[in-house]
């Protein structure tokens, strides 16, 4: 089979390095013609604008013929293929302008501008679609790269959906999000690189150009396994170097998949050894609470004002964002000697954003507490040695989001517990050394079972290895 | 006496000058080198003589947020010197038993190398009795009785391993990520990357419970190429905390804030001509000596503390203990210090002597340990610390399953070589879950065969908890980027709660 179309087609890379040094070199001789008094460059011009438009228009008609093969996708390719059409007809146009019709010489530059633009457009275009986005960025520093708009931490996000691992679907909802995260950019509708397909089961049984069966059970007749197994330094080791990796679990998982024959029925539990599938859905969850933090409110927050912070700051209170990725805030008046309720007033204008506060070791009054009951979002509020008025936890219990209360030495009085009842997020309290009789700790667990509190007072009795000493009798 | 400073104010100006002719003259030539560093977007020293100053330059102890919201906020490091038998503590191998006093097999010994270990050394089973302790049934032997309670609040890494087989490189390695001098302890690197919150106390405090200090020396908590305010700040147990703390006799404060502001002027002027950021290093320390003199005597007096504290670590005022830096360590946690660095020494049991046998002198030290660390668990327990404290505890390396046969002789007492490839720690506290033994060690407990764990891995950890990505977390350094975990470790997943 002689595939004319392609046969040409696949010319096209190479025929675009010649309009690319015509077209410069026709801007360089115009260039020299405008500069000098003679008209020593015009036949220069002439020659190299001519055959700007002659390869351009042939560079154009391969172009299409390589489109036409259907290896790159439409909306990448849409931009390439009219600007550099569009080139192709400037070119032809400037040298109408430059030499066939007479018009006034600010057009003529103003064609020569275009197009060079529209030359660096074109070309740009042209090695996105060939190399991908971030091509020209990846030698850059980091910090450039995300100045032009691309992370290069930034792997495709892997994402699963699975409530119950035992009827997850292993093809469907474990081996898809995979191949669509690790293999999709090169070998789907986006693109086909040796014209494999991986996005449907049919085209994953197709196979690619070499015709090697991808999937069989027995694992060492199967490509996709072979490929994704091999020493990373291999040329055929898949996905390529320098791109986002599967993990030793994913490959697990699909060498599973393999080895059960790649069929897309089965769920997890119709899996002989399910071993593989556990390990890696360990590794999921792992991975998911990697980074999630039940003292952070899951709702995204506006920036806090910059100057109030500032404000809040030279006046010793320390004010820090919880991770630079966030603008939820801890505040901390641990540098504060004598906190007036002013400074707490102050800093509750940015109350929205404070999530973790430290009023530790103060001596509090109510217009302290009638401040700080401002700080609703505070998921963590830390009063341990603080003396404390009475009745201030039936006043806190206006903070609704409180997590965490740490309350160690502060000075309480005897009822304070039963003021934390109906609290509704509140999972930890401490109180050693509060002083609250062990009766009322009892009550208040009855009936708020959920929640932890400790009570302190450990103790470690003595044992005889503490007096025991090792000595050698010989 | 002015003679000799304008002398020195001669030699110094003669020193600029030159050096500013040689950078002037050097200036086309290096314009290549200057835009690799450039590129580097490297902040490090600048040569002219006006430099550019970030506020964090002017305040380099301020805090700061780390990538994302971290689970803790502080860190006890309980570092033992010399390195602990993990076969006595927590890696309990019955087979070992069974293969007790005879001939090691090959296998073990081929292409291996020892650090005293010569010939075919014998096995050497298990001296202690275990049991799997609380809900976790997570190994613990009788070693350590009361520790032994608090297996389930704790997270055992049973199969670290590391590359060195030697004190000295090893300490470095488990500290600062290198084996050898010149790189960043992870407390510095810690309160490089957190600041400080406390005003009046050093970000990185280190204490040592007397005797021998480290062998790789202080270095195990230097700050390699970070400016030198990043490094840990040795306080004493006994006598004052930090020597010259209290003013002398017929100086009052103000004398003294006088004296320091003088210095500090003409410090500025000095940093302002020479830009030299070591400078502002010795303005800021000047500073905080002078905060220090409020909060340090305070926070380091244990004399004042209860008896139902002092019973519960086994501490005793005025000595130099373990012990006793165990309840400071709580107590600087407790005001906002960042990193606390323990090192406790003793542990080397090779059986050369009575001190060094694994069946006495070992044992004894584990009594010194055992109480003090595990009322330090339970001590931030109950006051909510262990919420927000990361504790980490581990030796530099682990102890062979052999007995140690040093010059290939029988030895008076029983005793374990140095080990490289397979060694328990532990971790406790914020971000980290309870009761998980991750990692497992073969039948004899020679080397990892699951869940093997590196010393990068293990600060990949620690710098995630605290909320910081190792890999991102960086510093320019002669031309490149330089990373606690060089170009490794993994977060340890599997001990994240």
């Amino acid at each position: 089979m002689f595939d004319l179309e392609l046969f040409v087609g696949r010319f096209h890379p190479l025929m675009v390095h010649l309009p690319i040094g015509f077209v410069v070199m026709a801007v360089l001789f115009k260039a020299l013609d405008i500069r000098s008094s003679t008209r020593t460059y015009r036949p220069a011009l002439k020659v190299s604008l001519l055959l700007s438009a002659i390869v351009g228009i042939v560079t154009c008609l391969t172009g299409l013929l390589l489109a036409r093969s259907g290896t790159y996708p439409a909306d990448q390719l849409f931009w390439h293929k009219w600007t550099g059409i569009s080139l192709a007809v400037l070119t032809v146009f400037w040298y109408l302008v430059e030499f066939r019709w007479s018009v006034r010489p600010t057009v003529s530059y103003s064609f020569t501008a275009l197009t060079l633009v529209l030359l660096i457009l074109t070309g740009h275009r042209g090695g996105v679609l060939t190399h991908g986005a971030s091509y020209l960025w990846e030698g850059l520093p980091v910090t450039w790269q995300q100045f032009f708009g691309h992370d290069p931490y930034e792997a495709e996000k892997l994402e699963f959906e699975i409530s119950n691992l035992d009827s997850a679907l292993v093809y469907e909802d474990i081996v898809v999000p995979i191949l669509e995260a690790r293999c999709y950019s090169c070998h789907s509708d986006r693109k086909q690189k040796s014209e494999l397909r991986l996005d449907s089961p049919e085209m994953i049984q197709k196979g690619g150009a070499s015709g090697d069966p991808l999937i069989r059970s027995d694992l060492d007749k199967s490509k996709l396994y072979h490929v994704l197994t091999l020493p990373l330094n291999e040329d055929e080791h898949m996905p390529p170097k320098g791109k986002a990796q599967l993990s030793k679990y994913e490959v697990k998982v699909i060498e599973a998949w393999i080895a059960q024959g790649g069929e897309v029925e089965k769920m997890v539990m119709h899996y002989p050894d399910r071993s593989a599938l556990e390990e890696w859905y360990d590794d999921l969850m792992a991975d998911q609470k990697l980074f999630s933090n039940e003292l952070i409110p899951s709702q995204p927050v506006s920036q806090p004002d910059p100057t109030l912070i500032e404000n809040l700051r030279s006046q010793g209170v320390l004010v820090q964002s919880v991770g630079k990725s966030s603008h939820y805030l801890e505040v901390s008046f641990m540098n504060v000697p004598n906190l007036e309720p002013e400074l707490i007033k102050e800093a509750a204008k940015i109350k929205e954003q404070v999530i973790w506060l430290d009023v530790s070791g103060k001596n509090l009054s109510d217009q302290h507490l009638n401040e700080l009951i401002n700080f609703t979002r505070t998921t963590d509020l830390n009063l341990s040695r603080s003396k404390l008025p009475g009745n201030s936890l039936k006043k806190l219990s206006q903070l609704k989001n409180i997590q965490i209360l740490n309350l160690t030495g502060a000075e309480l009085y005897g009822s304070a517990l039963e003021d934390l009842r109906g609290w509704p997020e509140l999972r930890k309290v401490f109180i050693y050394l509060t002083g609250i009789p062990s009766e009322s700790v009892e009550r208040f667990l009855e009936t708020n079972p959920g929640i932890m509190i400790d009570t302190g007072g450990y103790r470690l009795p003595s044992v005889p290895r503490d007096t025991m000493v090792f000595r050698f009798k010989g | 006496m002015i003679s000799k400073l304008v002398k020195e104010f001669q030699k110094r100006e003669v020193e600029s000058t030159t050096r500013r002719h040689f950078i002037r003259d050097c200036v086309s030539g290096m314009g290549t080198a200057a835009f690799g560093a450039m590129m580097l977007s490297s902040c490090g020293s600048s040569s002219s003589g006006s430099p550019q100053l970030s506020a964090r330059d002017l305040n380099p102890l301020a805090p700061q947020s780390p990538h994302f919201a971290p689970k803790a906020k502080r860190v006890i490091y309980l570092h033992m010197a010399g390195a602990p038998s993990q076969l006595e503590l927590f890696d309990y191998k019955p087979e070992l038993q069974k293969l007790h006093n005879q001939p090691c097999p090959e296998s073990f010994l081929e292409g291996k190398k020892f650090a005293f270990i010569r010939g075919v050394p014998n096995m050497l089973g298990p001296q202690a009795n275990f049991k799997q302790r609380g809900e976790s049934g997570a190994w613990v032997s009788d070693n350590l009785p009361h520790f032994a309670g608090l297996a389930d609040e704790v997270s055992f890494l049973k199969a670290v391993h590391t590359e060195q087989f030697n004190h000295g490189p090893a300490q470095l390695f488990m500290h600062t990520g290198n084996a050898r001098l010149g790189r960043p302890s992870v407390g510095s690197w810690v309160t490089y990357g957190l600041g400080s919150e406390n005003n009046n106390l050093p970000g990185f405090v280190v204490l040592t419970s007397g005797g021998k200090t480290p062998d790789a020396g202080k270095s195990v908590w230097g700050s390699g190429f970070l400016p030198s305010v990043y490094q840990g700040v040795q306080c004493r147990s006994k006598g004052d905390p930090v020597l010259y703390i209290q003013d002398p006799k017929g100086m009052d404060r103000s004398l003294k804030a006088n004296v320091i502001e003088a210095i500090n002027d003409v410090n500025q002027q000095e940093f302002m001509e020479y830009g030299d950021p070591e400078i502002l290093a010795r303005i800021n320390q000047y500073e905080m000596a002078y905060r220090m003199q409020i909060e340090v005597p305070e926070v380091m007096n244990i004399d004042d503390e209860p008896k139902y504290i002092h019973e519960l670590y086994g501490t005793e005022p005025g000595r130099e203990s373990f012990a006793n830096n165990c309840l400071l360590a709580r107590k600087l946690v407790e005001k906002g210090v960042r990193f606390v660095q323990l090192y406790d020494w003793g542990w080397d049991s090779h059986g050369t002597g009575q001190s060094t046998a694994i069946d006495y002198g070992f044992r004894n030290k584990c009594r010194e340990m055992d109480r003090p660390m595990s009322a330090l668990l339970l001590d931030l327990k109950q006051r909510g610390l262990l919420e927000e404290t990361l504790v980490v505890w581990g030796g530099e390396f682990g102890r062979t399953p052999m007995q140690e046969n040093r010059e290939g002789k029988k030895m008076a007492f029983l005793g374990r070589d140095h080990h490289t490839e397979a060694f328990t720690m532990w971790m406790a506290g914020g971000g980290i879950a309870k009761g998980v033994s991750h990692g497992q060690t073969d039948e004899v407990g020679y080397a990892g065969v699951e869940g093997r764990t590196s010393v990068h891995d293990i600060h990949a950890t620690i710098l995630h908890v605290l909320g910081y990505d190792h890999e991102r977390f960086t510093y320019n350094f002669q031309g490149r980027p330089f990373r606690l975990t060089d170009v490794g470790g993994n977060v340890i997943k599997k001990i994240l709660a």
